[in-house]
């Protein structure tokens, strides 16, 4: 096996490893964060956080981990760096912190962070795990973010909080449409970014 | 030592789990004051959206409301505006000894020396809001337009915002309700309903959890309160008929009949029924005080 290249692991998951796009991984809190910008921008930091720490703290100990107990010790280290997390997120972020609600505890059932984990990081350094927890992390933010751009833009007018279209309720022009701010929106949209993708990559698509 | 051993599975257990539990607890306990902080300034946050429905919403909206009244914000506005009392539930009397912002009502209704049990047999139900102990001390936000409260006696209060809690469906919901103060003067059947809000719930998201929907929040302000006897009349109900019925959720029957059950108890004899009571003999119409 060769070893990988740091800008590769680093750049991959970006548009041609995507974990939403491609791996169609970690997609319910891709549902319930991206109704507004703000609170994304804080679940795709908190993901990318504990993808790369968890990745690091993995491959560090990688030698060490009975193979019988490696799914657990995975799961601990995970747990933990999501409370630290969590736990931030209350301290700094107390209103994000509610609307995020238990999706940012739900990062740790988030499938790519336990993926990468089993997949990337039991085989390979601590500096390339790193990367690659990086990478998947912003892979994730990425699509997330452009999710969110859409159904906040469209679904109530603002960006980021702000007023960009004005709406017909407040003597604006914009009628905004409520379906974007419903979940099933979300997946109408990933799966356009999914299609969108794979018309550029056509080496993407699965085989029929 | 062989990697696969069942002493090493031991040991790494052992050391991960130490490590990571160092690490949970450090945050933890490092993040307590600041966490504590915001979760005050939240419930404090919803004291005034009780207090001024309709006009508190998002972020904006309190920028503008404190901007309106020349205040910097949150803890400006409390210092200047609210006045915060201690009460003897079953009296209605001020307690002048128990500084009221220190005071945790919550603490104190687990604490049998600072409660008093509610009997759960007694027939009618006294612990209507399922709360089984209840503080012989609570707190009320008064909420004026300027802080010229004064003693008990010269009150002229705009708005009394009254801690509540009680059982729903799965969770104890702890919320205000804001009684109008000026119409506290012209008897019991004058007293309506300002506002409602719930700070912390676990009700099921998308029915019981609408006690947090604006629309159905704005269901509550102008709703009367009392009969003639102070007996509690407001109530959440199926089908609304009279200006003491609220429109209950749909889906959330149980949700609905809580939320009506705690106000029930809140507001009655064993809540702050004395308080409002005496309040209500003693306050005297606004008359503008010289520091106005």
């Amino acid at each position: 096996m060769t070893e990988p290249k740091a800008r590769d692991v680093l750049v991959d998951p970006f548009f041609d490893n995507n974990p939403i796009a491609l791996q169609v991984l970690g997609i319910c809190s891709a549902l319930a964060v991206t109704t507004q910008l703000k609170p994304t921008l804080v679940m795709c930091a908190a993901v990318t956080f504990v993808v790369a720490c968890s990745n690091a703290s993995v491959s560090l100990i990688r030698n060490q981990i009975p193979s019988r107990i490696r799914i657990i010790v995975q799961m601990t280290v995970i747990a933990s760096l999501v409370i630290v997390v969590d736990q931030v997120i209350q301290a700094y972020a107390f209103s994000v912190s509610q609307k995020l609600s238990v999706f940012v505890g739900l990062i740790i059932t988030n499938c790519i962070v336990m993926g990468r984990a089993e997949g990337f990081a039991m085989k390979n350094g601590v500096k390339l795990s790193f990367l690659d927890g990086l990478g998947n992390g912003l892979g994730y933010s990425l699509l997330l973010v452009l999710v969110a751009l859409i159904r906040e833009l469209l679904g109530s007018g603002k960006l980021y909080g702000f007023s960009v279209l004005r709406l017909t309720s407040e003597g604006g022009w914009f009628e905004a449409n409520g379906l974007l701010l419903l979940s099933p929106s979300a997946f109408f949209l990933i799966g356009l970014l999914i299609w969108a993708l794979r018309t550029w990559k056509p080496e993407q698509v699965e085989g029929s | 030592m062989a990697r696969e051993s069942t002493r090493h599975t031991f040991l790494v257990a052992l050391l991960l789990c130490l490590v990571c539990s160092f690490v949970v607890s450090l945050a933890a306990v490092s993040l307590r004051d600041r966490q504590q902080r915001n979760r005050e300034a939240f419930r404090n946050r919803n004291v005034l959206m009780a207090a001024f429905p309709g006009e508190l919403s998002d972020e904006a909206s309190f920028v503008e409301f404190y901007n309106k009244r020349g205040v910097s914000g949150l803890e400006d506005f409390f210092d200047r505006f609210v006045e915060l009392r201690a009460i003897r539930l079953s009296s209605g009397d001020d307690v002048a000894d128990i500084d009221p912002a220190g005071y945790n009502q919550l603490l104190a209704s687990r604490d049998p020396a600072r409660s008093s049990e509610l009997d759960l047999r007694s027939e009618p139900v006294r612990d209507l809001a399922g709360i089984k102990s209840r503080e012989d001390i609570g707190v009320v936000y008064l909420v004026g337009d300027s802080r010229d409260l004064g003693g008990s006696s010269s009150a002229s209060v705009r708005t009394i915002v009254l801690p509540i809690r009680g059982y729903g469906l799965w969770s104890t919901l702890k919320g205000f309700v804001a009684i109008d103060g000026e119409r506290l003067s012209s008897g019991p059947e004058r007293v309506t309903v300002r506002g409602l809000t719930y700070y912390e719930h676990g009700e099921t998201p998308g029915l019981g959890g609408e006690v947090d929907n604006p629309a159905w929040k704005a269901k509550w302000p102008g709703r009367r309160v009392f009969d003639a006897e102070w007996a509690v009349k407001l109530n959440v109900t199926k089908s609304p008929r009279s200006e003491y019925d609220v429109d209950a959720l749909t889906g959330a029957t149980i949700t609905s009949n809580g939320v009506s059950r705690m106000l029930e108890f809140w507001l009655g004899d064993d809540g702050y029924g004395p308080f409002l009571r005496r309040l209500g003999t003693s306050v005297r119409p606004r008359t503008g005080g010289p520091d106005d």
